[in-house]
């Protein structure tokens, strides 16, 4: 009865059609890159079907199967035992394994390169602390060295959403599990891991769609992959049509993962009674296991964080003196606000667009409302071409209009300014916060606000008192991900920075594109510590 | 009340874009001179000779920093209403395409001219050389002897086999390099020496041209192909390791009983559309000035391009060496060229 009065109020047509504003909004660079589809390759496109394309697919497909594998081992497992055995120091593993987000993934693979170089750290440790006369050299500059650093860098998407499931499950399933016997791996494996499919597949997805983005480290690593396609045709080739047309091909293949994900996890809702969703009582289990668990719990954030740390604190030290010589502190902050003011834009939309599409109740809407996601698909590069392709042609109309009209001389609005800036990372990122807030309302349900919409309660309101406080957790790890994120975002900043604004991200790709690696350290190190402050922060709010 | 968050989210868009234009309205109603440079370059002595001819000449130069394909193409969006005055690349080909795409004007200037050497800059004064490398082959001092080396197509002899280390061809520099090839040697014998090149190689090509000195230090093939620059990053770098491993190397100019080593510059050129013309011009007379030259030049390592300057100690210990004398537009021209027959051969 509550659903079919539910279903039965007066369709929104504000809150739908300003959903539909925004969505095109987002539209804009995506649809740019995507009508080229229609308007074919350039005139190399044979040249790349017959030298490159199987190299590009090949290696971009393994990349894809090998760092869901791994991400998944490095993610659900840590995620598993954090959320329901006590052992010492718990809380502080806990939020330990979520660092190498703080990681740009570049940063990570220029860390391990540096680390197994040629008397790299690792060497000189084998040769100084063990005596080995003969040290095998370890490449890792391959495609098997880059599944795994990406891997090490990317883990914590799973785990993160693994684990936010884990904490909230349903007590009565798993005391289900163990009255009928089942043991705590049992329980795992046949009820908590397949219930948490879907938020490990989110995570997975976002995997993912960094593997698919990734420039900065493939091309280091020496793999082609169709990331390094769309740079090569767009470059080297000089064919703008070309490297859209691929990007336009990548678009609809993450299109596609998406719809699979949807499609995946529509058949399976599982929505949990609040009376039930309060924590796992934790068992202790004795000193043996407890040091296993440890043990366990340190391999991903010795691969993903400590490791490369180490090599980056040894770079600072040895080029610390020059670089601290420019003005940091106002690179820090300018990366700061700018992750910011994105992060909380993205939420706000997110938001938005998820409970209008609720509340549109019109499967059209709820099917567009997820549809700018795809930025997250698109390398940042491409997202910067597709917006500032329609802005130019806009500002360059506006300035032609106040002429005109007006007779008064006006600059660029929106390119290289910081709104196109914003835009971009919001059409670029808004995915990173989209999906932990989706999957934290489809978890909590609607049903609060269901039955104040019954009682009349207004639509602000409803989002103020209810299902902004419900979904908090949900909202913190979005605006987490995206202000790290946004961070460490580079290529697209490259090309829409303001005059006189800088990065962090941008000071240390100056660095490193004059193959001065080792002075990319305190920039980078910079990127870490910023990024560790929401990541510290949303730990405290989560074990609250 | 649903209308106020409408309304806020509008302020918020509103103040945002009042912040962006206020900062831009007062950058552009100072009544000082200026410059926007738009540069691929990113040494710290940049910036201070930068500061240097804002205080002689009272102008402002604000920098733009990106990479040279992406400030072509950001100069092309903007088209007449880009506000570059100066493009800065690190290789002649880029500065070639920008002119090939028409964003650079033929600037007259009779500073210029007589400062820069004719080969290293365009014919129609659209850009103008500003420092000069060498692309060369460095070896490990202690297993290769000089007279082992001639040229870059000896390179291809298969004593060296598995011994070449050489980066990605969607590096600019190889494709400089192939790119002189062809116009020196024709399409078909830069292709065979390009495989020739591919068989010889130590390992699949990957890293930068750093990475292939310290393969080299380590044993893993005894030659590179490399900028010089990058020799001199070694010796004065911050770590023990590489400054050992630059010590290790020996350089080698090759083709030098031929038409002399490859060569390409870091140049600069005008912008067809620049609000600030004549201050553009003066920015690059400046740069191309003895005084500016050595700054400019030792800030990378490069050799000036203006004759009457010194080269540093560091440089002359590497002795004297006669260079391609080929016009620098055909990197440019031949750029596309070179990356297909890098595609045939299989070149990564």
């Amino acid at each position: 009865m509550l659903s079919s009065f539910y279903h039965n109020a007066k369709i929104d047509k504000k809150w739908s059609l300003l959903t539909i504003l925004i969505i095109l909004l987002f539209g804009i660079p995506l649809l740019t890159i995507l009508l080229n589809l229609f308007s074919g390759p350039g005139e190399s496109w044979e040249h790349i079907k017959e030298y490159l394309l199987l190299d590009y697919l090949s290696n971009s497909i393994f990349l894809m199967v090998s760092c869901s594998i791994f991400t998944l081992i490095l993610g659900v497992i840590p995620a598993w035992i954090v959320s329901t055995y006590s052992f010492p120091f718990r809380k502080l593993l806990q939020w330990l394994l979520v660092l190498p987000l703080a990681f740009p993934n570049y940063l990570t693979a220029y860390a391990y390169a540096g680390f197994f170089d040629y008397s790299g750290i690792y060497e000189q440790i084998l040769a100084k602390f063990f005596e080995v006369d003969h040290i095998s050299h370890i490449d890792v500059m391959g495609i098997w060295g880059l599944a795994c650093v990406m891997s090490f860098s990317l883990y914590p998407y799973v785990y993160l959403s693994a684990r936010s499931f884990f904490i909230n499950q349903s007590q009565r399933q798993m005391s289900a599990a163990k009255v009928l016997g089942a043991g705590r791996f049992k329980a795992f494996y046949s009820i908590a891991l397949p219930l948490a499919r879907p938020a490990v597949v989110g995570g997975l997805l976002l995997v993912v769609m960094e593997v698919l983005g990734d420039y900065g480290s493939a091309y280091y690593y020496g793999v082609s992959t169709y990331t390094t396609a769309i740079f090569r045709s767009w470059f080297s080739l000089e064919e703008p049509e070309t490297a859209v047309y691929l990007s336009a091909q990548l678009c609809i293949f993450v299109l596609f993962l998406i719809v699979l994900e949807r499609g995946f996890r529509g058949r399976k809702k599982y929505q949990f009674n609040s009376e039930s969703t309060y924590r796992m009582i934790k068992s202790t289990s004795n000193a043996y296991r407890q040091i296993m668990f440890i043990l366990i719990i340190m391999i991903p954030i010795s691969l993903g964080f400590i490791l490369p740390l180490i090599q980056m604190l040894y770079w600072a030290s040895i080029t610390f003196v020059d670089v601290w010589s420019t003005p940091f502190l106002t690179i820090v902050w300018s990366s700061f606000y700018l992750s910011m003011i994105t992060a909380l834009i993205c939420i706000f939309i997110s938001l938005f667009l998820i409970f209008a599409a609720k509340w549109s109740r019109s499967h059209v809407i709820e099917r567009l409302s997820s549809l700018p996601v795809m930025g997250y698909a698109v390398p940042g590069v491409v997202i910067a071409v597709g917006i500032m392709i329609p802005t130019l042609t806009f500002d360059k109309w506006l300035i032609n209009m106040a002429k005109d009209y007006f007779n008064y001389s006006i600059e660029f609005l929106i390119n290289g300014t910081l709104i196109g800036l914003i835009f971009a990372y919001v059409v670029r990122f808004f995915a990173v916060a989209y999906h932990p807030i989706e999957a934290s309302i489809q978890k909590t349900g609607i049903r609060f606000d269901q039955v104040a919409q019954m009682m009349g309660v207004q639509k602000w309101k409803r989002m103020l008192q209810i299902n902004i406080p419900l979904n908090k957790l949900g909202l913190i790890s979005g605006v987490m991900l995206v202000f790290v994120e946004t961070m460490k975002e580079l290529p697209l900043t490259l090309l829409l920075k303001p005059y006189g604004i800088m990065t962090l991200s941008v000071k240390a790709f100056e660095y490193a594109s004059d193959e001065r690696i080792a002075e990319t350290a305190l920039p980078a190190l910079f990127i870490i510590m910023t990024g560790l402050i929401p990541i510290f922060l949303l730990n405290r709010m989560m074990n609250i | 009340m649903k209308k106020y968050s409408i309304v806020i989210f509008y302020l918020m868009v509103l103040l945002l874009n009042s912040c962006s234009s206020s900062s831009n309205k007062e950058k552009f109603q100072e009544t000082q001179q200026e410059i926007n440079v738009y540069t691929h370059r990113h040494y710290a002595p940049d910036k201070e000779l930068f500061a240097q001819f804002e205080k002689e000449l009272d102008i402002k130069v604000n920098v733009v920093n990106a990479n040279a394909d992406e400030l072509i193409l950001k100069m092309e969006n903007e088209g007449e209403k880009s506000p570059a005055d100066v493009l800065i690349t690190v290789d002649a080909g880029r500065l070639e395409r920008a002119k090939e795409k028409n964003l650079l004007q033929p600037i007259n200037s009779e500073v210029l001219t007589s400062n820069v050497p004719k080969h290293l800059r365009d014919v129609d004064g659209h850009w103008f050389g500003l420092t000069k490398r060498s692309r060369v082959i460095v070896y490990a001092k202690d297993r290769v002897t000089k007279d082992q080396l001639s040229t870059y197509e000896a390179l291809t002899e298969d004593q060296w086999m598995g011994k070449i280390l050489i980066r990605s061809s969607g590096n600019i520099y190889n494709q400089s390099l192939m790119a002189s090839m062809i116009a020196n040697l024709g399409e078909e014998v830069a292709a065979q020496w390009a495989a020739g090149i591919l068989k010889n190689m130590a390992r699949s090509p990957k890293g930068s041209d750093r990475d292939q000195m310290k393969a080299v230090a380590a044993g893993v093939g005894d030659l590179a192909i490399v900028n010089t620059y990058y020799v001199g990053k070694l010796l004065n770098s911050p770590d023990s390791l590489e400054r050992r491993v630059g010590q290790q190397m020996g350089i080698f100019f090759p083709n030098q009983e031929g038409r002399g080593a490859h060569i390409n510059v870091s140049g600069a050129g005008v912008a067809k559309y620049s609000p600030n013309k004549a201050n553009a011009i003066k920015f690059i007379e400046f740069l191309s000035s003895e005084a500016a030259q050595e700054i400019f030049s030792s800030s990378n390592f490069e050799y000036p391009v203006n004759p009457i300057v010194k080269i540093s100690p560091l440089l002359q210990s590497w002795g004297t060496f006669k260079e391609d004398k080929l016009s620098l537009s055909n990197l440019g021209v031949l750029n596309k060229s070179a990356v297909l027959l890098f595609d045939q051969v299989g070149w990564k």
